[in-house]
């Protein structure tokens, strides 16, 4: 009676501790393979940001044009001879923020003129479109003041245009030199008959150029 | 179920030593290993991501690149890229690749990063198990204008990946011989705990075997050291008390085997003058015969008992000596029977021919107190066998009494063992079987006592026919 029952005793014990000493070494083991295995060789990463893009000495305009849907940023150089105003917007100081090449002497005007414009062969080439509906034209100079949204006024009614169309105008004005947005990002469109369309952003996510 | 060399002290400190050993080696290893790793590419990357930098700038600065692009801009710019790398250029929808890099194997969240945030970045990726670093960056114009064009490169990384490889190799075989070292480690302390245990299981062995005076070396302080001090003086105490007992046994026996030969002088005069009163009991009275025959026979068993208690004090001291000889058994056992006047009472059934080498006048001690005990304490009629067997000399006597209770059994050869303790007086002297039973021991035979079906008690001496053994020591 006490016999067998100390041999099963003694045969479960024996089983529990090879049971035990298994699963011991099978969690070692699937731990150092883990281990291992995460420490193995090249994973891919997520994109990652090095340094400064690369940068060239061309000059000209930089407007915002439509790719996908969305506001891209193109330059598109000019025969700087066919300026025609070639001075500083008025109410900033040109010391404040100094113009970096002589499409920013031109002023905002000239950039948006250039806008307004339209898509060119090159770009209408590349697949880049423009919301601006075409024969569309400012009435005044753009309108600077310190920190605030800049004014422009259009001959047709801003409410008419598309969302995208405004935010063209906006980073195309807020990638100009001295910035006539003051740092807003922003412009306020007045049409004919004293009408006003709220300001509208630049997005964020639209890069301008950088300040160098 | 695990066999014993695997649950056993041994493997359990190789294994105890093995994990250790392995897990710190590889530990030790990764962390140094990871660090590598990751310095190594962003070496590799850092280095990539300058010479990317440097060759587009390079390119951006060529008057050649009007802008807006049109795609012959787009792959002079792909033809400048040095190295003949994969790379692609892109403006809006225009395209420029030199291999299988095309804006749909441009990760999203690296495309995201270069047009979006306007940075030159990387991100690692696989291509068919490559490891491949995947650089992209805007290009921008003039002081910091955007000219649309973004530019990717595809880099190998596999000459860092192979050299990470490498590295794991030799992190393998480093863990690997660190389990070896710890192999021997684990065998080495093994040893060294397992010598003491097998010293201590021998030493404990030889103590049950009654060699009282085994010690353990006691080498070192620690707790094995420890065990064996106890052990060694376990062992003393015990030898001490062993020896006393055994002391005060001897001194006993010495005693009785004293108090026998002292006896045995007055015993000698004592059993002369009962003769002598024997011889004349038939002139006495009938009160003075009774009184003389009762002196003569108590006188008789006295001298008789005092013999038995000498014999069993030779045996006791190691005094007895086997005196072999070569003699046929079946005439020496009718002359044992006719010597003591029991060749009518006791029936013989004896193998003819039997010749032995034995202790005569011992068999003849032991076949007579058998065949004595069997008539006093059993009942008629007994019997006397004699088997033929090659090897033994087998006496059995057989009476036809009631037997012996199985609570006797085990004690009937005892010295002075009453059968039944009411009866305080046996006619024998109490010493008959243990003579017999020591007598056939000397001779290396032994005696079995049992009960046959029938009823009757049965003893059955067993001697070897050649006595070859020199006669031992008893005790």
């Amino acid at each position: 009676m006490s016999k067998p029952g100390g041999a099963s005793n003694r045969r479960t014990r024996h089983r529990r501790l090879a049971a035990a000493l298994r699963r011991g070494t099978v969690a070692v083991v699937a731990a150092v393979v883990a281990a291992a295995t995460a420490g193995c060789g090249i994973r891919p990463t997520s994109a990652l940001g090095f340094g400064e893009p690369v940068s060239g000495n061309q000059g000209g305009y930089n407007l915002y044009l439509v790719h996908e849907g969305k506001v891209f940023g193109t330059l598109r150089q000019v025969d700087f001879s066919r300026i025609r105003r070639p001075i500083p917007s008025a109410g900033v100081e040109a010391s404040a923020a100094p113009a970096r090449n002589k499409a920013d002497f031109a002023g905002p005007e000239a950039a948006l003129d250039e806008l307004f414009a339209g898509v060119n062969r090159a770009e209408r080439a590349a697949g880049l479109t423009s919301e601006l509906p075409g024969g569309l034209e400012r009435v005044a100079d753009v309108v600077v003041e310190r920190g605030e949204p800049a004014r422009v006024d259009l001959d047709q009614d801003p409410a008419e245009l598309s969302e995208l169309a405004v935010q063209q105008i906006a980073c195309t004005l807020a990638a100009v030199r001295p910035d006539p947005t003051g740092g807003t990002r922003q412009v306020r469109l007045t049409g004919p008959g004293e009408v006003e369309r709220a300001p509208v952003r630049c997005p964020d996510n639209v890069p301008l150029p950088r300040d160098e | 179920m695990f066999p014993a060399w695997l649950v056993g002290l041994r493997p359990r400190l190789v294994v105890v030593f093995v994990l250790v050993a392995f897990i710190a080696g590889l530990a030790a290893s990764l962390a140094g290993y990871d660090s590598a790793r990751e310095g190594m590419l962003t070496v590799a990357q850092d280095e990539r991501g300058k010479l990317f930098r440097n060759q587009v700038s390079e390119i951006a600065r060529r008057e050649t690149v009007t802008l807006p692009p049109t795609q012959e801009t787009l792959d002079d710019i792909g033809l400048a890229m040095p190295g003949g790398g994969p790379s692609l250029v892109a403006y809006g929808r225009l395209v420029a690749t030199n291999s299988d890099l095309d804006p749909a194997s441009i990760p999203a969240e690296l495309r995201r990063r270069v047009r979006e945030r306007s940075t030159l970045a990387f991100q690692r990726v696989e291509v068919r198990g490559e490891p491949q670093l995947l650089i992209g960056s805007p290009l921008i114009a003039g002081n910091g204008m955007h000219s649309g064009i973004e530019i990717y490169y595809r880099s190998d990384l596999s000459e860092p990946a192979n050299f990470i490889d490498q590295l794991t190799q030799s992190t393998a075989r480093t863990v690997a011989v660190s389990v070896l070292v710890a192999v021997l480690l684990g065998l080495v302390a093994a040893r060294g705990v397992l010598r003491p245990v097998r010293d201590l299981r021998k030493a404990a062995r030889g103590l049950a075997a009654g060699q009282l005076d085994t010690r353990l070396k006691v080498r070192g302080s620690d707790e094995l050291a420890d065990l064996a001090r106890t052990f060694n003086s376990t062992a003393a105490a015990l030898e001490q008390s062993v020896g006393e007992l055994r002391q005060m046994e001897s001194n006993a026996r010495r005693f009785v085997a004293d108090v026998s030969h002292e006896l045995r002088t007055p015993l000698a005069a004592m059993t002369a003058v009962s003769d002598t009163l024997d011889e004349e009991a038939a002139g006495l009275d009938d009160d003075g015969a009774t009184a003389a025959r009762l002196v003569s026979t108590e006188t008789r068993k006295l001298t008789q008992l005092v013999e038995n208690l000498i014999e069993i004090s030779r045996f006791d001291a190691g005094k007895a000596a086997l005196r072999p000889e070569e003699f046929d058994v079946a005439a020496a056992v009718r002359a044992t029977l006719a010597a003591r006047g029991w060749a009518g009472t006791v029936k013989a059934d004896l193998v003819d021919g039997l010749t032995a080498r034995l202790d005569r006048r011992r068999l003849d001690v032991s076949v007579a107190n058998l065949v004595g005990n069997a008539l006093r304490h059993g009942a008629e009629p007994v019997t006397v066998e004699l088997r033929d067997d090659p090897d033994w000399v087998i006496v059995v006597v057989t009476d036809s009494g009631t037997g012996l209770p199985p609570d006797i059994l085990p004690h009937v050869f005892e010295r002075f063992y009453k059968a039944d303790s009411a009866r305080a007086r046996s006619e024998g002297s109490g010493l008959g079987l243990a003579i017999a039973w020591e007598n056939a021991r000397l001779h290396g035979g032994t005696i079995e006592a049992a009960n046959v079906p029938e009823g009757g008690a049965r003893f059955t001496l067993i001697l070897p026919r050649r006595v070859t053994t020199e006669p031992k020591a008893v005790g």
